[in-house]
């Protein structure tokens, strides 16, 4: 699960994105005015699947071609 | 017997929103809370709650999205709009976009104003979103995808024109 996360950032960054994660642990993806947050790192696969799928809404191309 | 359902709620966005603001919402929402903010407008809120019918699972979203609001920002606030899905239909959708979600060279060219060449030209830019597909007819991008790059996108005057030869 780290490691998909640490793909997620380095796709996220390499194109764009600011990323920070807060002291409570929640995940916060920036670009331009726009943000995405979420709660915590996904725990399981839906959770997964809705945080790529939100990401790609934003424009994240994952996996990064 | 109870499921899962997934609600979506949008409310106005009020004023001036923080990262902490947004940390709390997501923090106070049900299951995996996101919250998407377009920087604009709205603010989208996420999460799954458990009820037997799709009434009792309404009940439950608006309440608790009303209360993971009202934690957030100390006011009470009334989504605009809602939305209750079975977590097997959220899926289905998050793994087929929906067809209006769906735009090609000439939706995008009407949402910037600008003509379907230059949209094809801007399209080309490295830090435009990828398309979804690129079958024969065209490259295919998700709506909101483009929207979140149009929110930044600074329109460039472009050459004036050639006066005509006399």
């Amino acid at each position: 699960m780290t490691d998909w996360m640490d793909q997620l950032i380095t796709a996220a960054v390499r194109q764009g994105f600011y990323v920070r994660q807060t002291r409570n642990g929640s995940w916060i993806f920036g670009k331009g005015i726009a943000t995405l947050t979420f709660e915590r790192t996904p725990r399981t696969p839906r959770e997964w699947m809705q945080m790529v799928n939100a990401l790609r809404a934003f424009g994240l191309r994952f996996p990064p071609s | 017997m109870t499921q899962q359902w997934h609600v979506i709620a949008t409310f106005d966005r009020p004023g001036e929103v923080d990262d902490d603001q947004r940390e709390a919402l997501a923090g106070a929402l049900p299951g995996f809370g996101i919250v998407t903010d377009d920087g604009q407008r709205r603010l989208q809120v996420e999460g799954d709650v458990e009820a037997g019918t799709i009434r009792q699972a309404t009940d439950a979203g608006l309440k608790a999205v009303r209360a993971a609001w009202a934690e957030a920002f100390g006011v009470a606030a009334d989504p605009v709009g809602l939305r209750v899905l079975t977590t097997a239909a959220h899926e289905e959708e998050i793994a087929h976009p929906a067809g209006s979600d769906l735009i090609g060279y000439t939706e995008i060219a009407q949402m910037l104003g600008v003509s379907k060449q230059r949209a094809g030209q801007l399209a080309e830019l490295t830090d435009f979103p990828a398309p979804l597909a690129s079958p024969a007819m065209g490259p295919i991008y998700t709506r909101g995808a483009v929207e979140v790059w149009a929110s930044s996108w600074t329109r460039k005057p472009g050459r004036p024109r050639k006066t005509p030869a006399e």
